[in-house]
């Protein structure tokens, strides 16, 4: 129950709020995917929506990622002279790093994004206050399967950008600097473990989580009118990335305290 | 028979400013009220706060013995399925054609077949003359079909309240009536208690059974609609003429000495608008005939029988003035007389519905809508 009266300002005060409300939400969605009955056909169409839009932007944005990677480790390991340890430094770097962020950047800013505006749309038609007063909660109907959309499509896609990725690399390192194939291929265990794959798609269903989140609880709190939504989705999208680098680091750091890297 | 909503001392700001303080009224059950006040009073926002949308800070709204404000997250949605509300763009979704929007609440809580479904919706839709518009969707429709279809959706679950949130705002006159009129059938056959918000004076003049004016951060009235109607408090007059004399400002209020100028302006021939001095009670809307009899205005009849000795003299004239002489022989007053305080008039006798019930006014007398500040006397409390 908010009492607002009660509330006290200082500097700051605005920013804990906002911080505070938006972990509510995630609670709130955490709740609800619980709560029967299960929206199972909003799921399924909003998954198919935020793959529709994502599936192509991030196959053709992992291409060149897993490229870099294989163009900036190639010279530098080529001068150290472990040329044959270049596939192993880029499975690890797309698998462990590049394709979760990948993933999340693009289910944020092309589905976040869709689902921010969508929802802020509906709020400020006043459609959420009629669910909301024909007694469906709009955070049942309408935010959990978008959540969980955008955490499986985030897990999916997260796969699709790991191939892709170390494929691109291979093509750069083999075909246009010379590499061998066969070193490529038969370090890819040399460094990159298990679970390197099992943290990738963790994290990729937390970045999925947290983008959906972001942007429902935007569009659920449009600032005034139609310009407020358009503000709104712009927020989603910038508040998702910065979040998204946050938890990254804090996830890998974890991550790496607890699974030793390998050889070590 | 519609639920009764009882309002006590709500108060709700944004913030530092306040948008009204310590309303209290009394929605009786089954009766049309409807809440007025110059745009910015917060009517809307009175109305969102009886839902729940809005948390008001203090006070409490009581309705089944629940109370809006502070009840749990799971009673608030129980209790809102005995809603229905009409935004005032309708609110449609805008997803979904007008079939699949008044089905909607059908399908969230109801385990009917679709082709029961079919049948109330079609039935509903059917209600407020949108045959054959149930494929289009609410982007392809004109802002008064959305506004009925609105309605159909908020009728599809019987509802015990019903809260209308400025019905005329993007409607001719014409169209104003006919669906003031849906309001008075939809009131006559499922006895619901409507709430409407309006600033269409018509309407207010011949719709209500009971109206309330918001202004200056408070409830003004809110009594029998005779009482309104009849009221020479400047503040009323000024918005059911329309004109610019008067407290009302452009903004808030005015201050004394805007007011003086703005007299002196008049007084200098300065029209002050407003086209012809509205004053009186004109008669009220009935249901449609062949429609069955309004419970809730029969039981307002004792309802305000039963209180009025208390209302100002101007309101007591006019609502015995208004009654049949058959009426006014029951209730024992005939017209330029009051009834000695201590006759209490039998309530009039009732239908009893099939199975033998008696259809009765649950309501107290003391939890019966009161002008502020008028207590009736301890003597006239409760039922003999």
């Amino acid at each position: 129950m908010s009492a607002p009266a009660s509330t006290r300002k200082f500097p700051g005060s605005g920013a804990l709020r906002e911080t505070g409300q938006l972990f509510a939400l995630g609670l709130d969605v955490i709740v609800g995917i619980f709560k029967r009955p299960f929206q199972l056909r909003e799921f399924i169409e909003q998954s198919w929506f935020i793959a529709s839009v994502t599936i192509l932007p991030t196959a053709l944005v992992s291409i060149p990622f897993g490229a870099l990677v294989a163009l900036e480790l190639g010279s530098l390991i080529t001068q150290l002279g472990a040329q044959s340890f270049i596939g192993a430094a880029s499975v690890l770097a797309i698998i462990q790093q590049a394709a979760p962020i990948v993933t999340a950047l693009l289910v944020a800013g092309a589905g976040g994004s869709a689902i921010c505006a969508d929802i802020g749309a509906r709020t400020i038609r006043e459609e959420i206050d009629a669910m909301e007063v024909l007694g469906v909660s709009a955070i049942q109907r309408l935010v959990v399967p978008r959540v969980l959309a955008s955490m499986l499509v985030a897990l999916l896609l997260n796969g699709l950008v790991s191939v892709i990725g170390v494929l691109g690399g291979y093509f750069f390192n083999v075909v246009l600097q010379g590499g061998t194939p066969g070193a490529y291929l038969a370090s890819f265990s040399a460094l990159a473990q298990l679970p390197d794959l099992w943290i990738s798609e963790i994290k990729a269903v937390i970045f999925g989580f947290i983008a959906g989140v972001v942007a429902a609880y935007r569009g659920l709190n449009p600032k005034g009118g139609p310009k407020g939504v358009g503000d709104a989705v712009n927020q989603s999208v910038v508040i998702t990335f910065l979040l998204l680098f946050a938890v990254n680091f804090t996830l890998t750091a974890v991550y790496l305290q607890i699974v030793p890297a390998k050889g070590s | 028979m519609g639920a009764e909503v009882v309002v006590e001392g709500l108060t709700k700001s944004f913030g530092k400013q306040a948008i009204w303080r310590d309303v209290t009224l009394t929605l009786p059950p089954g009766e049309v009220s409807a809440l007025l006040g110059p745009s910015g009073t917060g009517k809307s926002v009175f109305l969102k706060s009886m839902i729940g949308l809005l948390k008001p800070e203090r006070g409490r709204c009581m309705i089944n013995g629940v109370d809006i404000v502070t009840c749990s997250e799971r009673q608030l949605y129980e209790t809102r399925k005995l809603f229905g509300v009409l935004f005032q763009d309708g609110a449609l979704f805008g997803s979904m054609n007008l079939y699949d929007n008044v089905a909607f609440p059908l399908r969230e809580h109801t385990r009917k077949s679709e082709s029961e479904v079919r049948r109330i919706v079609l039935e509903k839709l059917d209600l407020t003359g949108l045959n054959g518009a149930e494929r289009k969707l609410p982007g392809e429709i004109s802002g008064g079909m959305r506004k009925r279809a609105g309605l159909a959706r908020a009728l599809v679950l019987d509802p015990e309240i019903i809260l209308v949130d400025e019905p005329d705002s993007g409607l001719d006159p014409v169209r104003t009536t006919y669906i003031s009129q849906l309001f008075l059938d939809v009131n006559s056959q499922i006895d619901a208690t409507f709430l409407i918000v309006t600033h269409n004076i018509n309407l207010a003049r011949t719709v209500p059974d009971n109206i309330g004016m918001l202004f200056r951060k408070e409830l003004v009235m809110f009594g029998p609609r005779e009482v309104l109607l009849t009221s020479e408090e400047p503040v009323v007059k000024q918005f059911l003429n329309g004109r610019m004399d008067g407290p009302i400002g452009m903004s808030e209020e005015k201050d004394s000495a805007t007011m003086a100028a703005e007299q002196a302006m008049f007084e200098a021939g300065h029209h002050a608008g407003g086209v012809e001095d509205v004053r009186g009670v004109p008669p009220q809307m009935q249901p449609t005939p062949g429609m069955p009899e309004r419970q809730g205005a029969r039981r307002r009849t004792d309802r305000v029988m039963s209180i009025l000795h208390s209302l100002p003299r101007a309101a007591q004239d006019s609502i015995i003035e208004s009654m049949s002489p058959e009426e006014q022989q029951h209730y024992g007053v005939h017209a330029g007389g009051r009834p000695a305080p201590s006759q209490r008039p039998a309530p009039s006798p009732r239908p009893r519905s099939g199975n033998g019930e008696r259809i009765e006014g649950r309501l107290d007398d003391e939890s019966v809508a009161r002008l502020p500040g008028s207590e009736p006397s301890g003597s006239e409390r409760g039922r003999s």
